[in-house]
């Protein structure tokens, strides 16, 4: 990593931290801002999935993929956006399915990891735990759609530490002596 | 390729060109360690990590796909497995980001060969070992990237054997079970619309077509513009064979010069049939035909390959001693190698690998210290 | 003598390597112009269904049909509205498998490009109406983001088309028969 690209993480990583703790600390006002996140997320995630395919894809037999899948999410994402006041009921299912279903992934491959002899899966174990515990939340809790507040804060701030994490790890620099 | 063609195969070739039985065990077993010197293993004989030369299965699902992660994946698999052929390739409206990882494609008689070849002259016979690993899997690996690319590495469902005739293959994604070649069930990667996406890496989405010495096969892969391309192994793992038996000669010192499209194909004057049948002979491993061939060329036994041969000898040698034994010689030669590779691709402006300091040779200190 | 006959069927099969592989193109673009169908179509029904449930709107709303429409023909608009839907589901279903079939050398009938045609040229015409019934800027975010869906609808739709014209064009003028 060059020393931009550690500075951009270490901020990124404190930016995703501050979001989260702001949000947490003002649950009621946050939710709109959560909803428009989300719908952002997914827009980026269309706009870049659009770029891909000019600049990579397109090259590549088969690409028009990206095109139309980019389209596809875009118009999810805007739709999104444009909606005022989804019930936050609505909200807490789906990220009940999105840790639901990446905390089960997560679990299947601790376990295959396990079954190789490898003694590295605890921490993925862990998440996969961690993250099926949530999803259960999100359905106890379903009434109290603060919760969902909570539960997207306590993901960014994850995010933020893995980003942190980032920063810090050292990069091998090779000497070459041609 | 496999254990067949990497230790006893590059066995052959090493006592073809010369070299005693000795001298060409510790080449084949440097080449094989190739596949098999992973974090993992130098963590638990206190080995330094960036010496790694390839990355297990489970080390591969951990690895990130961020940047660094992508660097790392990309140093070790370039370096060793699918060395590039022409970092400078050029190729109409395409984007930097797009060509970056077009000239990582794998291919044989590159320049990068050539230098892999030469670095490893008077280096010892790790080095050899190592330059022959990367040599043979320069034509089994053509046409793949060592970085996770989509766009690179994908295939689709084109993708076709030749038995009697050429017949469909239809993967199937079970990576426990092993392939079976009588009734045609292969494994591959499963697809990932993700360019970054580890299951893009290499020749994943080709499963182990690419190391069957027997196999014939043909497919549209991602870059080629629905080219197809029509992969005869048995010829090109005898192009391997009489090339490493060139380059070993080189090396060896009987001959001045390596240079890239030239074999020593005199050997196939009276091994050729030889060979051919066993590259030929439809088996999942080769190993027990390559390891009789050899034994008959040497009439001396080939020890099979054994994992921890050198390990003791590596943990219990002092600091100092450490380069002095056989693992120890190898660590230098493998990130001799690998700084080689990755300094070259970052010379031709490409980040993929990382960075990479370019010290002139004989500058100042460099120069008290004999540094190469 | 020999020599040119040699270099000319060298040049003969250059050439029908060329033309192998532009088919090779085109099919591909069908098959994936296909697959997009079916995505289009199945996201068509999501989105009309996440609007009146997430979104706010009534069946009414997004019918604009107004009051005194509703009062009057109100069950029988319903009930031609879903059958328009789901025409136009089965339509876009139908394109898609066909433009799939025909890539893969299943099917060699060509009607599906007869309804592709057609949808093409109404999906066309409907793309100004997204902003003609914009209010303001209120909604011109989603008008945009479905008008973009339209328009790679239609891009789809041509390169379908078209890619199958090619396909026709380069069999009948070099004799290829062989499936590639």
């Amino acid at each position: 990593m060059t020393q931009f690209q550690r500075v951009k993480s270490i901020l990124y990583g404190i930016l995703l931290i501050s979001i989260a703790i702001l949000i947490m600390s003002f649950p009621a006002e946050s939710y709109t801002f959560i909803l428009a996140l989300i719908g952002t997320g997914f827009f980026l995630s269309g706009v870049s999935t659009l770029v891909y395919y000019f600049t990579m894809s397109r090259f590549m037999v088969g690409g028009k993929r990206s095109l139309y899948t980019g389209a596809i999410m875009i118009d999810f994402a805007l739709l999104t956006l444009s909606f005022n006041d989804v019930p936050r009921v609505y909200v807490l299912l789906y990220f009940a399915v999105l840790h639901a279903f990446t905390g089960l992934i997560e679990i299947l491959r601790a376990n295959e990891t396990r079954r190789n002899g490898s003694k590295h899966f605890k921490l993925k174990l862990s998440h996969g735990i961690m993250d099926v515990m949530l999803a259960l939340i999100c359905i106890i809790f379903i009434k109290d759609t603060i919760i969902a507040v909570f539960i997207y804060g306590f993901g960014l701030v994850y995010s933020g530490i893995m980003h942190f994490i980032s920063a810090f790890r050292r990069t091998t620099m090779l000497q070459y002596i041609p | 390729m496999q254990e067949d063609f990497h230790y006893y195969a590059t066995y052959c070739a090493a006592f073809l060109a010369g070299f005693s039985h000795e001298e060409s065990l510790d080449i084949c077993y440097s080449a094989q360690f190739v596949d098999l010197c992973s974090r993992t293993l130098l963590s638990k004989i206190g080995g330094p990590l960036n010496a790694a030369t390839t990355q297990l299965q489970l080390e591969m699902m951990d690895a990130r796909t961020d940047i660094i992660g992508l660097q790392d994946i990309t140093r070790i698999w370039a370096s060793f497995h699918f060395l590039p052929a022409d970092l400078y390739a050029k190729k109409e409206k395409r984007t930097k980001r797009y060509m970056d990882r077009y000239r990582l494609i794998c291919g044989p008689n590159g320049d990068l060969l050539v230098k892999t070849v030469e670095i490893a002259k008077g280096n010892g016979l790790q080095h050899i070992g190592i330059a022959m690993h990367v040599l043979a899997d320069t034509w089994a690996h053509r046409y793949f990237a060592g970085t996770p690319s989509l766009v690179i590495n994908n295939t689709d469902d084109h993708f076709y054997e030749l038995r009697d005739e050429w017949r469909k293959v239809k993967f199937r994604h079970n990576p426990s079970a092993p392939d079976d070649i009588e009734n045609g069930l292969y494994s591959n990667s499963l697809f990932q619309s993700r360019e970054n996406s580890i299951m893009n890496l290499g020749h994943g989405r080709a499963g182990h077509f690419p190391d069957y010495s027997f196999a014939t096969y043909k497919y549209l892969p991602a870059w080629g513009e629905y080219q197809e391309i029509i992969k005869d192994n048995p010829s090109d793992y005898k192009k391997a064979f009489s090339q490493m038996i060139y380059a070993m000669k080189y090396l060896k010192g009987s001959i001045d010069t390596f240079e890239k499209g030239r074999y020593e194909d005199s050997v196939f004057e009276k091994y050729g049939d030889r060979i051919d049948s066993i590259l030929r002979k439809r088996q999942l491993n080769a190993c027990s035909d390559w390891k009789a061939f050899g034994e008959e060329l040497s009439g001396h036994e080939i020890e099979d390959f054994d994992i921890e041969k050198y390990q003791e000898e590596y943990q219990k040698a002092g600091k100092k001693e450490k380069d002095g034994t056989y693992i120890g010689g190898f660590i230098v030669a493998a990130k001799a190698q690998k700084a080689m590779v990755t300094g070259e691709i970052f010379k031709s402006g490409n980040r993929l690998a990382g960075l990479s300091k370019i010290i002139s040779k004989g500058k100042g200190i460099l120069k008290l210290l004999k540094i190469k | 003598m020999a020599g040119a006959t040699a270099l000319s069927l060298w040049a003969k099969r250059r050439d029908m390597e060329e033309i192998t592989v532009k088919i090779r193109r085109y099919k591909k673009n069908i098959e994936v112009s296909g697959r997009a169908m079916l995505a289009f179509a199945i996201w068509s029904v999501l989105k009309g269904v996440i609007t009146i449930a997430l979104g706010g709107k009534t069946v009414w709303e997004l019918m604009e049909v107004s009051e005194a429409d509703k009062e009057e023909l109100g069950m029988l608009l319903l009930i031609v509205y879903f059958i328009l839907i789901l025409i136009a589901f089965l339509l876009f279903v139908y394109i898609g498998r066909r433009a799939i079939s025909y890539a893969r050398d299943k099917h060699r009938k060509k009607g599906f490009l007869i309804a592709a045609a057609i949808l093409l040229i109404l999906d066309f015409i409907g793309i100004p109406g997204y902003f003609t019934t914009t209010k303001g800027l209120e909604n011109i975010d989603t008008a945009i983001a479905s008008a973009l869906v339209d328009i790679t609808t239609c891009f789809a739709l041509f390169d379908m088309i078209y890619s199958a014209i090619r396909i026709e064009k380069l069999r009948a003028d070099n004799k290829v028969t062989d499936t590639v």
